[in-house]
């Protein structure tokens, strides 16, 4: 057993395992930015999700959206997306039920306000609310993502087809898989445990994976994996799964949205913000070096070139390498926009001009 | 026992009618044994820091401490003792001595210490620990970027200093080379116990060291676990305004 590694764990307990092995951070330590506290509240949603599948035997998608939509929280439609039984159910034709209520609140109406457009929108996103809930939620796919949609990755997907990949690499069970793509993913995606348990629920009912007799080969298939003190269950990908990853292994990347609270705080600002903003700036930059800080004394290009690594490392180098590049990016960028404001902070005149 | 202390340093350029802060109320404190990076761009202020850190130039405001001695304090001569002895530079604009071969420009920190045999061996010793034993005997126009910046860390390094300056030592080396560079840096922190505070222009060269800031427009900012006491000084409007008087 590996134990827990850098910071920036995922939150919550893997449900089938040792709960003493468990990443003791707190979930706060998932959202270090200081606008990722939608991720945040996400996150919470679905490391419940996590716990409440082991519970009741609903698929997953079903219990995220009511969890989420019941918690008066932001909730991606996208988790409303029908059944891995019926795929290509669209969102017009998804029947509303149990899968639209939370409480005996139907949510069906709520999305009748927003029927589909005649004409689709380009990139095909509609947005809706959820009632109670104080935010814009997310996308709302009209497909449950089985494509990759232009400018919104989907991160639920995308964790689907990675646990498939861990899987085709070798056979393991749940908790396995979570270390398996810590160790490989690295911190930066912060992934939360419970989404390799949604995936492989999900994985198993489209018959990309299946579970496998454990150790000796004698104890049968369990399916009830999450009860503690059961048999863990130990997946193997098929032949449709290995061919499935291949396919996802060749088509283009989606690539996720921009989304930071400091670019909406600047873009509603006024003049007499300005103070304020620069101070901003330097707290964000901050937050860029906390980050930056889990990467100190990591395994870099220089230290493995030279020595003719393993392919596995230097892909796990170059997967943290886009974390360092992209907090590079950030505060060289946070240095641009200071030195602009410091100047027309000092230009009342110049200043006035543009107001 | 701290051995470099800046305390609420500032350092002023007149250019023209106004006035450049190219350190503003630097708070830091290194140890020994700390491998410090900074995290500037061009004109950051991370090159005066440096020489303040140094001793070279004397801060306009605030108290920069060597091993508890206020280095404004002391006489130029004990100053450069200091230089000479305990603290080792690499500036980016490193050159060898005009008219001095690669192992005697090493070798010169100790030409007064020891004999020039003695010297000049210690020279070879430390050569070969920073991986260029074979610049010795070149010219100095034959020597690649790497072999110079090598060069000048062992010139840094053979003082056995207790704290190394390296401003940009990184930059203009390949992949390879960095990565050694870097290696001799931590290993004589971790090892000696030599502090270093480093210069880089970017992040990736900023990760095999312990701490990591970032040096913008002359204020230090530091990581929230850095901070100990009192926030980054955030530059006030009215403040900057009067001060350019």
């Amino acid at each position: 057993m590996k134990p827990p590694t850098a910071l920036g764990q995922p939150a919550g307990a893997p449900p089938d395992d040792a709960p003493g092995l468990a990443p003791p951070e707190p979930l706060g330590v998932v959202c270090v930015a200081a606008g990722a506290a939608v991720v945040g509240v996400v996150a919470a949603g679905e490391v419940v999700v996590g716990v409440v599948a082991v519970v009741v035997d609903v698929a997953a998608g079903v219990v995220a959206a009511l969890v989420i939509g019941g918690g008066d929280t932001v909730a991606p439609l996208s988790r409303l997306s029908p059944e891995p039984q019926a795929p290509s159910a669209s969102a017009q034709t998804r029947p509303s039920g149990s899968t639209r209520t939370r409480g005996g609140r139907d949510i069906g109406p709520m999305l009748a306000r927003h029927p589909p457009q005649p004409v689709a929108p380009p990139n095909r996103f509609r947005y809706a609310r959820v009632p109670g809930a104080s935010h814009w939620v997310g996308p709302l796919q009209s497909d449950s993502g089985s494509r990759p949609v232009k400018g919104g990755a989907d991160d639920t997907m995308s964790v689907k087809y990675a646990v498939l990949g861990l899987l085709a690499q070798r056979r393991g069970y749940g908790y396995d898989l979570v270390q398996r793509f810590e160790e490989q993913v690295g911190p930066a995606w912060q992934l939360n445990a419970g989404a390799i348990y949604v995936a492989l629920d999900k994985l198993e009912q489209e018959g990309l994976v299946r579970p496998v007799a454990d150790g000796d080969g004698e104890a049968p298939p369990t399916r009830r994996r999450t009860v503690r003190g059961a048999p863990r269950v130990i997946y193997e990908a098929t032949r449709e799964g290995l061919e499935r990853f291949e396919d996802w292994m060749a088509t283009g990347s989606s690539m996720s949205p921009l989304r930071e609270e400091l670019h909406l705080k600047l873009a509603l600002s006024q003049p007499r913000n300005l103070p304020r903003l620069i101070e901003l700036t330097y707290e964000q930059e901050q937050t860029c070096l906390e980050r930056l800080e889990q990467h100190l004394g990591g395994p870099g290009f220089d230290d493995l070139l030279p020595s003719t690594p393993p392919w596995s490392a230097v892909a796990s180098v170059m997967v943290r390498d886009a974390e360092i590049a992209h907090l590079q990016a950030t505060v060289e960028w946070l240095r641009r926009i200071r030195e602009a404001m410091r100047w027309l902070q000092e230009q009342p005149d110049a200043l006035r001009a543009r107001t | 026992m701290t051995l470099l202390s800046f305390d609420g340093v500032t350092k002023r350029y007149a250019r023209g009618y106004r006035e450049l802060d190219a350190l503003a109320e630097i708070q830091l404190d290194v140890e020994p044994g700390d491998f410090v990076a900074i995290w500037g761009g061009s004109r950051s202020g991370k090159t005066t820091l440096l020489r303040v850190a140094a001793g070279i130039e004397p801060p306009d405001d605030g108290r920069v401490a060597f091993d508890g001695q206020d280095l404004a304090a002391l006489s130029r001569k004990r100053r450069a003792r200091l230089l000479l002895t305990d603290i080792g530079c690499m500036w980016q604009t490193g050159r060898i001595t005009r008219g001095l071969s690669v192992l005697d420009h090493v070798a010169l920190p100790r030409f007064k210490r020891s004999s020039h045999a003695q010297a000049r061996r210690e020279a070879h010793d430390v050569l070969e620990r920073v991986g260029a034993p074979q610049a010795a005997n070149a010219r100095w126009h034959e020597l690649t970027d790497g072999e110079r910046t090598r060069v000048a860390l062992a010139h840094a390094l053979i003082r056995r200093p207790r704290l190394l300056l390296a401003d940009e030592p990184t930059a203009s080396l390949n992949m390879i080379e960095r990565e050694q560079v870097l290696g001799v840096l931590r290993s004589v922190a971790e090892e000696a116990g030599v502090a270093i505070v480093m210069t880089a222009p970017d992040a990736p060269n900023l990760l095999q060291s312990h701490r990591l800031m970032s040096l913008d427009g002359g204020r230090l900012i530091k990581p929230r676990s850095e901070q100990r006491g009192t926030l980054i000084d955030f530059p006030k409007a009215g403040e900057r305004a009067s001060r350019r008087g």
